[in-house]
């Protein structure tokens, strides 16, 4: 099933891509798009709180007041709603994207761990400000919310009798749900800066264009269709129908469908069944990256570019000169390697047979990856040599949720590339050293070497991604050196379902390296 | 159950949650490294974060960072496709309506808390029983406070919709028994009829009997004022 959840994502984001760009693709922001939508949400609550009536009898009216004035605070009412709503529906596909690409798994259960209760809190914050506008709805959510706390028997009385007859209601009472409904949102962002405090730069800010975007869109919608009230709540009278929000009160049909009991023990089982999903079938984290003393200089680039904040700088034991050194944090560490590629030390031109480094991870191990690439040359140069004189070589290093391994070459078989390629896969490309592309040219002697990951902007380790551009284009040390060629180099960053969209770049760049040979020959 | 007069309900959130907060404090935030940091690592980790800082400078100038070229085509799609989010938005924030019950209906809501009787009596001790006692246990009238379930049985039109035994809340069974439950009914007369039992008899210990008139869209509350009457709202 995540599986096929995945492919959808796929899918989605790529059709997302010819319009909005990678950087700008809306399906891998949903993070931070939700973290938006909450200070749309919490800029036009602060608005609106000022005109609003604190009193059972003014609140309605209040609001009315502020739907007539379309313009402005109407507009921020609807605003208020609709931002809510579209919070809902972002969390909801961003949890399923986080599901469906597995980022929950090992070190990673904390985002997700924590991401449940978000749900729990938008839920009642929502909620919570229906039952503020005081019409025949917030009557109906409002006793709906009692009759299912009362189930508990917590409270020793039944607070529903708060909304049973005229009058039940006090001023008092409807202050408290007011604190609630301020208080429970601030928890909110209480937690979700919770969520992501694990993680290193959290990206909790959209990019500019998509933040506008979709704040322009529900400008747009709140103008044209603002939203507004059922009639006064009145306890002497019932709605048979009422207009809907299906983003934050589905479970409210759903209580009147199988009672209190039973829904209570849904919420509860499913709230177990997301928080424990980290632990199904079982826990499992890769073994962590380790630190060798004696090759580590403290320079702490590893600690720079962890994106899970696992290396952690402390002062040198071992009595070396330097004044720090790594020490990984195991319980963070995912196993991306991407601290390997950002060690100065990592470099695949030492002589000695070890082939230590800094910081290296078990699987693989620098050195494994060293032997993988000699091998998986060696093959493509013997490759090239039974294809004739003009097969294109090409060392292609790839990561485990790119396009996969073997599926590439497959595809350019079928459609007749002339090139041996040469595929050296690893977790994530961010573990490539940069002095790997110039090793592979020059000592590998391949004639192209092209880096792929995952799609966009998507990296599953986050940041391997953009290390890897950054290293290349001498933008973040280690820097790929300046000798080597830049258009013996092709970045292709596509999902696994974009095998063609790779093939199509390898059409390019072997025909692009082969009228450099031609150049070359020239000469 | 009280200590000190409060409900132990208040402790059960902080004996689950205490334990737990502690434990994120050390785990996750790693508080412990606020008290053991020496001054020589509080140095590192500045150093630390400058290095860092750096690091990041000359990435901060990476392309990924550029706003896409923004060609009328994708304004175009961009276009269609923030209109898709609107009117998803928009659609299920208000539609399709709900209905919890069909159109042409009233409602009449049971909202009962009572106190059933006491399973003993209360005792009262004569003096030589008294001195027996512990001087601060001498009470001349003791109450075993706990008390019996409370059956209640409603009738509408004759027929029995709802019968139901309330346990007294409380973990000494010395608190109220509610009932609780909402009907649905068609407009018009109709005939209200309860019995409750609070002695753990068999033999009602309380009837109400009223006939109302309903009208579409009207909720009636058959609950009890302070005094205990049973009445219609
Ligand atoms: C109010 C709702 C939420 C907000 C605002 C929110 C926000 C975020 C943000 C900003 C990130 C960081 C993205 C990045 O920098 O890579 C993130 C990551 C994540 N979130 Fe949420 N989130 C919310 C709800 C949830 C829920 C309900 C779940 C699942 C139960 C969840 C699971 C995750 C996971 C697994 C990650 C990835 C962490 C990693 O890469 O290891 N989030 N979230
Ligand atoms: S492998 Fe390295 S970069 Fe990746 S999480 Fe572990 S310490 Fe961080
Ligand atoms: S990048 Fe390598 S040398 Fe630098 S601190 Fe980390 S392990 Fe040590």
């Amino acid at each position: 099933m995540r599986k096929v959840l995945r492919t959808f994502f796929h899918y989605l984001e790529a059709a997302f891509d010819p319009v909005f760009e990678g950087a700008w693709n809306p399906v891998r922001q949903l993070g931070s798009l939700t973290f938006f939508q909450y200070w749309v949400v919490a800029i036009t609550g602060i608005y609106i709180y000022i005109f609003f009536d604190t009193t059972v009898d003014g609140a309605y009216e209040s609001v009315e007041w502020m739907t007539g004035q379309w313009y402005l605070a109407g507009l921020m009412r609807s605003l208020h709603r609709y931002a809510s709503d579209a919070m809902v529906a972002l969390t909801m596909l961003h949890l399923l994207r986080e599901f469906a690409y597995g980022r929950f798994r090992g070190a990673r259960w904390f985002a997700w761990f924590t991401g449940v209760p978000l749900i729990w809190f938008l839920f009642f914050s929502g909620v919570s400000g229906y039952w503020l506008v005081w019409d025949q709805l917030a009557q109906y959510v409002a006793i709906g919310s009692m009759e299912w706390l009362d189930w508990l028997g917590i409270f020793g009385k039944t607070i529903a009798n708060n909304f049973l007859k005229p009058g039940a209601m006090t001023d008092r009472f409807f202050t408290l749900l007011v604190f609630i409904h301020i208080f429970v949102p601030l928890f909110l962002l209480f937690i979700m800066w919770f969520h992501v405090m694990r993680l290193k730069q959290p990206r909790i800010n959209p990019p500019r264009g998509l933040a506008w975007g979709s704040l322009a869109a529900l400008i747009v919608l709140s103008l044209i269709f603002p939203a507004t009230s059922h009639d006064k709540a009145d306890l002497s009278t019932m709605t048979p129908v009422l207009n809907f929000d299906w983003f934050f009160l589905p479970a409210y049909p759903l209580f009147d469908a199988i009672g209190p009991g039973p829904m209570w023990g849904a919420a509860i089982g499913l709230t177990l069944l997301i928080s424990l999903a980290p632990v199904i079938p079982r826990f499992h984290r890769p073994p962590a990256a380790l630190v060798t003393l004696d090759k580590c200089n403290g320079c702490s680039r590893c600690a720079a570019d962890c994106p899970f904040d696992a290396v952690e700088m402390k002062p040198r034991s071992d009595g070396a000169k330097f004044d720090q050194e790594a020490v990984v944090i195991e319980n963070r560490c995912v196993a991306c390697g991407i601290c390997v590629g950002a060690c100065p030390v990592s470099t695949p031109f030492r002589q000695d047979e070890e082939l230590v480094t800094g910081i290296d991870i078990v699987d693989p191990t620098l050195k494994m990856l060293r032997i993988q690439t000699d091998g998986a040359m060696k093959a493509a140069r013997e490759q090239s040599r039974a294809m004739g004189e003009n097969a294109i070589c090409v060392a292609v290093f790839g990561c485990a949720n790119g396009v996969g391994a073997g599926a590439l070459k497959a595809r350019a078989q079928e459609r007749g590339i002339q090139a041996a390629i040469a595929e050296i896969s690893m977790p994530c490309t961010g573990m490539l050293p940069p002095s790997f592309i110039d090793y592979a040219l020059s000592r590998g002697e391949m004639d192209g070497v092209m880096v792929t990951g995952c799609g966009e902007n998507a990296c599953f380790y986050r940041f391997g991604q953009f290390w890897m551009e950054d290293r290349i284009n001498q933008q973040r040390d280690p820097h790929l050196r300046k000798r080597v060629r830049r258009e013996r180099l092709a970045l292709v960053w596509a999902a696994p379902t974009e095998v063609n969209k790779t093939a199509d770049a390898m059409e390019q760049f072997v025909e692009r390296l082969g009228a450099l040979e031609k150049e070359k020959e020239g000469a | 159950m009280e200590i000190y007069g409060v409900s132990i309900f208040y402790l059960v959130p902080l004996l689950v949650f205490g334990p737990l907060v502690v434990w994120v404090l050390f785990k996750v935030f790693r508080i412990q490294s606020l008290f053991t940091l020496t001054d020589e690592e509080r140095e590192l980790r500045r150093k630390h974060r400058a290095l860092v800082a750096i690091q990041n400078i000359e990435s901060a100038k990476s392309a990924r960072f550029k706003r896409p070229k923004l060609t009328p085509l994708r304004i175009l799609g961009q276009g269609v496709l923030y209109a898709l989010f609107i009117v998803g938005i928009g659609a299920f924030s208000n539609w399709p309506a709900y209905e919890q019950t069909a159109p042409g209906m009233g409602q009449i809501k049971l909202s009962l808390t009572l106190l059933g009787k006491r399973v003993e009596p209360c005792i009262i001790r004569t003096r030589e029983e008294l001195m027996k006692l512990a001087p601060n246990m001498r009470r001349a009238k003791s109450c075993p406070r706990e008390r019996w379930p409370v059956d209640a049985v409603f009738m509408l039109d004759g027929v029995e919709v709802y019968r139901q035994t309330a346990k007294p809340a409380g973990l000494s069974s010395d608190g109220p028994s509610s009932f609780y439950e909402t009907f649905f009914v068609g407009e018009g007369e109709h005939r209200v009829h309860l019995t409750l039992v609070d002695d753990g008899g068999q033999a009602p210990t309380k009837t109400f009997e009223q006939t109302v008139r309903l009208k579409v869209g009207q909720a009636l509350a058959i609950t009890m004022d302070h005094e205990g009457r049973v009445g219609v709202y």
